[in-house]
């Protein structure tokens, strides 16, 4: 019975910060993915660019490979970044992505303050309890903390995606796919304007 | 005699358009460029594989400078290329369009430069070609000589 009451304390928490989440269209939650095709005549001197450029903005690297740069960036700095990187080479494709996850970050949100109502409840379970009743209300308490663990763990990661946008800059390009040779223009002579045709030209 | 006449005025003919002197353009190949000679086209090509050549094409439909400066951008984004820059510049008097794009050739990626000049009958078109950074270090040069082709 104590269990449903509490349970019940439980969903309306959650509701109510349901509600709230509608509510504010202002506070919505955003994470930023963008992403380049840098070319660049010096790479390694480029590649050196962008760690200290990153750094000296508050971000730090992810993975770095020889095709590619992974690392994260304060999301306020992004626009700064991409100016500093067409001042230094040429970007030839980007991309630019924003997914709102605000549904989410409120029910994490509304999952935790459940979670840390109960727990109140069955701490002052507890301390009312007699011998008999101390083993599974304090199982319940150790499950509880777990969870409320690992729903801080996945909000601490939340708030980060939060804060801090992910950039990608590849030197190579991604979509490999060549031209088409002969187009598809109705003015004969456009279609004869192409790279493979002119290194066959030389061949 | 007179069949030797006409054999010699037939080699000088041959030997003229061999030299490309009959090309309805005068081009000009970046410095240090190595040229081939004859052809329809001026071909010349540089120690680091950037190609370059200059040739021309009937202005057929005939339309002006403005509806290829439109339609030439637009095929190539449809074919794929990605458009770095796009520039009008004016050359002894003639407007020219400068394209910039780039593309990747199997495992490389491409820098491919093309320009165009539109005239009455014909439509000039000289094109440069390379890896990225060898085209990039001699851009300026390229670019250069691009803008010196002319219709004649």
């Amino acid at each position: 019975m104590r269990r449903i009451a509490l349970f019940a304390a439980g969903i309306i928490s959650f509701a109510a910060a349901q509600e709230q989440a509608d509510s504010s269209t202002a506070n919505s939650v955003f994470h930023i993915t963008a992403g380049l095709v840098y070319k660049t005549i010096d790479q390694k001197a480029s590649e050196k660019n962008i760690s200290s450029v990153v750094e000296a903005m508050g971000g730090w690297l992810l993975n770095q490979t020889p095709q590619q740069i992974r690392f994260r960036l304060p999301k306020d700095s992004v626009d700064g970044f991409l100016k500093m990187l067409d001042s230094t080479g040429v970007t030839t494709d980007a991309t630019y992505a924003r997914s709102d996850f605000t549904a989410d970050y409120f029910r994490l949100v509304a999952g935790l303050q459940a979670k840390e109502y109960l727990l109140k409840q069955y701490l002052a379970v507890l301390d009312s309890s007699g011998t008999e009743g101390i083993y599974p209300v304090s199982r319940e308490i150790a499950d509880l903390q777990n969870s409320i663990e690992l729903l801080k763990g996945r909000m601490r990661g939340m708030i980060e995606r939060m804060e801090f946008a992910e950039v990608w800059v590849s030197f190579n390009f991604i979509d490999r796919r060549v031209p088409v040779v002969s187009g598809n223009s109705d003015f004969e002579w456009l279609n004869s304007v192409d790279l493979p045709s002119l290194l066959e030209d030389f061949r | 005699m007179k069949r030797t006449l006409l054999i010699i005025a037939i080699t000088a003919v041959a030997a003229t358009f061999a030299g490309g002197c009959s090309r309805a353009f005068t081009a000009v190949a970046p410095e240090g460029f190595a040229t081939y000679k004859g052809g329809e086209s001026f071909r010349a090509v540089s120690p680091g594989h950037i190609v370059y050549r200059v040739r021309t094409v009937a202005n057929d439909p005939y339309a002006g400078f403005d509806f290829w400066r439109e339609a030439l951008p637009e095929r190539m984004k449809n074919a794929g290329y990605r458009i770095i820059a796009d520039s009008v510049v004016v050359c002894a008097k003639d407007k020219a369009l400068l394209l910039e794009m780039a593309a990747p050739v199997e495992q490389s990626d491409y820098t491919y430069l093309v320009m165009m000049m539109v005239g009455e009958k014909r439509i000039l078109i000289a094109e440069a070609a390379g890896e990225f950074t060898e085209v990039q270090g001699r851009k300026t040069e390229i670019v250069g000589a691009l803008l010196k082709n002319l219709l004649k």
